[in-house]
């Protein structure tokens, strides 16, 4: 096997307090190697360091202790930074240039003659589709936008290791669709990519690989595929059922297997599952973390979930003197209006993953008949159906590859 | 080169389209605009443009060297604030790069603007001078004093390091000295010293003093004059604060002619006489004599001492060079000390935030302006063996750490030409050099590498301190 492209051996990463004392452990003792030619995936919750891997990979933070090299060198070798394309968290881009100018200005710091630069930030451009809006400064742009850009500026090099943090954060579902096309089509030529993301279909869909972070540490890395296939269970693909039908199928099952747990839930939740039980166990484990630790239900603060507002509250935040009704009797807590149907699967994440979710394909195939076949402007949807097609027909060579 | 001249680039077009170098700019062309009408002098010509020269050029200076320090303190402080530097940082450009960029960038846009600033000042003055004088002396006066380069040389005074030693002995035999102690000897003969070189520039009623300038490199054709720049002091004062005395110039005993000049002199300004240039001797030289009784009317004289400080004793004044010539000097000077600044700005802008950096930068900025003003009271503490007020042991621990501060900030005004250039005197070549060996080839090269210290050891992505 070839040597990796990104090895980090023993890495731990410390930030200190205003008095100099080490008070949050964002990385700890992790090591990863990541080969040429591979999808990496970085998971986990909020604040589990998958940002401050990146940064001590890319030089920008040091490592507390641990070895790091790029392409065989130190992080903070410049010559590796010529091949390497880099899309923070967010976009750090200089409000007061132009598109354009942007990636003119990171093309020359790359020493990309004139010519070149004109051409790649032109076909860039058109790629995340804003020749248009090219001439209009940074700060103008949208949060989505920007983002557009600030990949664009990431593969102005034509990086042979791509490291993306949360690509599709701010993107819309089209935006989120052509960063995993294009992931997939730079794996293909043989590029390695690291990304981190909370789109975990997403990640099922393109990673060979995965790790997953939690307090910093490593909880479990592997194939994608590998991760997933559980012998031990059988899961059921079928179309989509409603409510009356899956509950026959579950007091037929109950019926067969005893008490065997039953989960139905929608194939794309396949990575999200494995992700929160890992969490979860995480959890359970007491596992130190600087980041966001679940609440045991993710439950609404009973402030919010009371129909008459709690009085401590009221009395807070209402200024006093102003009339009210009389009060209710503060009685026990109230029940959730509505208890909610998996509320154990729902951690904070979930919300956060469920969010930008493409929708099943069947609703997609049924949008067009919904709408008057004339008229309507087809091409947003039409690209998103192509869009989704070529991927789809790329995702078996791949899958072949790996098995 | 070229990643370099990049991020020079995106500095200067950031100042610009951040609208700072216009605000810069906007203020400047009001303060020119308006200055020449306002300020009025002493209502001659020559004193309206030595006032507009004089506030138009501190105003450029002090105007650029605030935009230097904020440019530099934003530079990388404000791009790890907001974390550009997350893209710049992670680019194949070594981080030394990076800072000599936002350095170069300032430096160049400084450059720009003291440019055009110094040009519009000349633009302004040459136009100025155009209009007519208020009286016949003025066109003069405005060309021969201000709008010129003169060197400067001090009248000469001995020490009297002889006289001194052989007053100390005749007081020693005499019996006046009470103690052998060694600080009280030192005293007295300080003392003594000073009283001879006072007496040498004090001349009594009805008698003369004659003192002589050397080293005068000066064309000695006829029709070009040198002038003598002094400022009376006359004891008691005389009525309305005027003295009629004579100057004699010239030495017989080097074969150049002698020239009585009569004179009516304000007392505690300065004055200045013309001299015509062929009364230098050969060997550079030129000897004045103060004749202490009124020229025309003798009987009528005012009986009074006629002295020279010996801080500010007359100075002979003779043309070396052009007002442009000079304008430009200035702007160089003016323009080291920005480059210092700038490197100040952005070697602090490495390790602090941006506001600190400013505040920083601003509080050395202030020391370093002052510095003439803080050394002269620093050096008014007194000595430790002097000591008798206890309070004095404070300052005695502040001297040493005002002196050590001064030998890290430099002392900016030294570096001031603008008085010099409104006196028509000459900012000299060997000043330029000193304020480009100085302020830059050290002072920035030291910061520039401080700087690279520091930021090669920064966490760019650790903005939490700043
Ligand atoms: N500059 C910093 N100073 C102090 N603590 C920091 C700093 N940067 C990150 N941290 C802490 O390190 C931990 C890991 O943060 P990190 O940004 O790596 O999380 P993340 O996995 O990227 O989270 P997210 O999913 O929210 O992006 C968090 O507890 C965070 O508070
Ligand atoms: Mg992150």
């Amino acid at each position: 096997m070839k040597p990796p492209i990104i090895q980090c051996v023993g890495l731990t990463k410390t930030f200190r307090d205003f008095w100099r004392r080490p008070n949050v452990w964002a990385v700890r003792d992790l090591h990863l190697d990541i080969y040429p030619g591979e999808i990496f995936g970085l998971l986990g919750p909020n604040g589990s360091g998958k940002s401050t891997t990146i940064k001590v990979l890319l030089g920008l933070l040091y490592p507390t202790r641990g070895r790091v090299t790029i392409f065989g060198l130190p992080p903070t070798d410049v010559s590796i930074k010529a091949r390497i394309g880099y899309l923070p968290e967010e976009s750090y881009l200089y409000a007061f240039l132009n598109a354009r100018e942007t990636l003119d200005f990171y093309g020359r710091l790359f020493r990309l003659p004139r010519a070149e630069r004109r051409r790649r930030a032109e076909k860039l451009l058109d790629m995340v589709g804003l020749s248009r809006e090219a001439g209009r400064r940074m700060g103008e742009y949208s949060k989505g936008m920007a983002r557009r850009i600030g990949l664009a500026t990431a593969l102005i090099n034509d990086p042979d290791l791509l490291i993306l943090d949360e690509p599709t954060s701010g993107m819309d579902p089209i935006g989120t669709n052509l960063i995993k096309d294009l992931i997939v089509d730079l794996g293909k030529r043989g590029k390695t990519i690291l990304l981190s993301s909370h789109l975990l279909a997403d990640v099922e869909d393109v990673c060979d690989r995965v790790m997953i972070l939690y307090g910093g540490m490593q909880r479990a890395l592997g194939k994608t595929h590998e991760l997933l296939s559980r012998s031990e269970l059988t899961q059921i693909t079928t179309r989509r059922l409603d409510e009356d039908t899956i509950e026959e199928i579950r007091s037929l099952i109950r019926a067969k297997t005893g008490d065997a747990g039953v989960d139905v839930e929608s194939p794309a939740e396949k990575l999200e599952s494995f992700f929160l039980k890992i969490v979860r166990q995480a959890q359970a484990d007491r596992v130190q973390t600087s980041g966001v630790v679940q609440g045991a239900s993710g439950e609404l603060p009973a402030f919010l979930r009371s129909s008459t507002p709690d009085r401590g509250i009221v009395e807070e935040l209402v200024a006093a003197g102003r009339e009210r009704p009389a009060e209710p009797e503060p009685g026990p807590e109230p029940e959730p209006v509505e208890p909610q149907p998996d509320r154990e699967l729902i951690g904070g994440l979930v919300a956060e993953a469920a969010k930008p979710k493409p929708l099943p394909r069947q609703d997609q195939a049924e949008l067009p008949p919904a709408l008057p076949e004339a008229e309507v402007d087809r091409s947003v949807i039409d690209s998103l159906l192509q869009k989704r097609r070529s991927q789809d027909s790329d995702k078996k060579p791949r899958e072949d590859r790996d098995g | 080169m070229g990643r370099i001249w990049s991020i020079a680039r995106l500095t200067v077009a950031e100042a610009i389209r951040r609208k700072v170098a216009i605000l810069f700019i906007l203020i400047m062309a009001a303060v020119l605009a308006t200055l020449p009408f306002v300020m009025k002098g002493d209502n001659t010509l020559t004193g309206r443009i030595q006032t507009f020269l004089a506030y138009s050029m501190t105003t450029l200076s002090f105007l650029l060297c605030m935009l230097t320090i904020l440019l530099g303190c934003g530079s990388v402080a404000l791009e790890i604030r907001s974390r550009q530097i997350y893209l710049t940082g992670t680019k194949p450009v070594p981080r030394w790069q990076i800072l000599f960029g936002k350095w170069l960038g300032i430096v160049l846009l400084d450059l720009v603007l003291l440019g055009v600033g110094v040009g519009a000042v000349y633009g302004v003055v040459k136009y100025l001078a155009t209009l007519p004088g208020t009286n016949p002396d003025d066109a003069y006066v405005l060309h021969n004093e201000v709008l010129t380069a003169r060197a400067g040389v001090e009248m000469l005074v001995p020490d009297f390091a002889a006289d001194v030693e052989r007053l100390y002995q005749v007081r020693r035999e005499e019996g006046r000295v009470p103690v052998d102690d060694p600080v009280v000897v030192d005293q007295i003969k300080r003392d003594i010293g000073l009283r001879l070189r006072r007496d040498y520039l004090s001349v009594q009623p009805l008698a003369t003093q004659s003192w002589e300038f050397t080293h005068l490199l000066v064309k000695r054709e006829p029709g070009q004059f040198l002038h003598l720049r002094y400022k009376l002091s006359v004891s008691p004062e005389p009525p309305r604060q005027v003295v009629y005395y004579a100057w004699v110039v010239g030495d017989r005993s080097k074969d150049t002619g002698e020239v009585v000049i009569p004179r009516d002199d304000k007392v505690g300004i300065y004055n200045e006489m013309p001299i015509p240039a062929d009364l230098v001797a050969d060997d550079g030289s030129l000897r004045v004599t103060l004749v202490n009784v009124h020229p025309e009317d003798p009987e009528r004289y005012y009986r009074a001492v006629i002295s020279f400080s010996e801080e500010d004793k007359p100075l002979l004044l003779y043309r070396i060079g052009t007002f442009g010539g000079n304008l430009l000097r200035a702007l160089i000077i003016i323009y080291c000390k920005l480059m210092f600044l700038a490197a100040v700005g952005v070697c602090a802008s490495t390790f602090l935030g941006f506001p600190v950096a400013c505040l920083v930068c601003m509080i050395l900025f202030l020391a370093a302006a002052v510095s003439g003003f803080i050394l002269e009271s620093l050096d008014m503490i007194p000595k430790w063996k002097y000591i008798d007020d206890p309070l004095d042991y404070i300052g005695y621990v502040f001297r040493p750490l005002g002196l050590a501060l001064y030998q890290i900030v430099p002392q900016l005004s030294k570096f001031n030409p603008v008085p010099t250039l409104v006196e028509g005197r000459a900012v000299t070549l060997l000043w330029v050099i000193d304020a480009i060996g100085k302020l830059v080839l050290i002072r920035v090269a030291i910061l520039g590498l401080l700087a690279y210290v520091l930021f090669q050891r920064r966490e760019l992505a650790d903005a939490s301190t700043t």
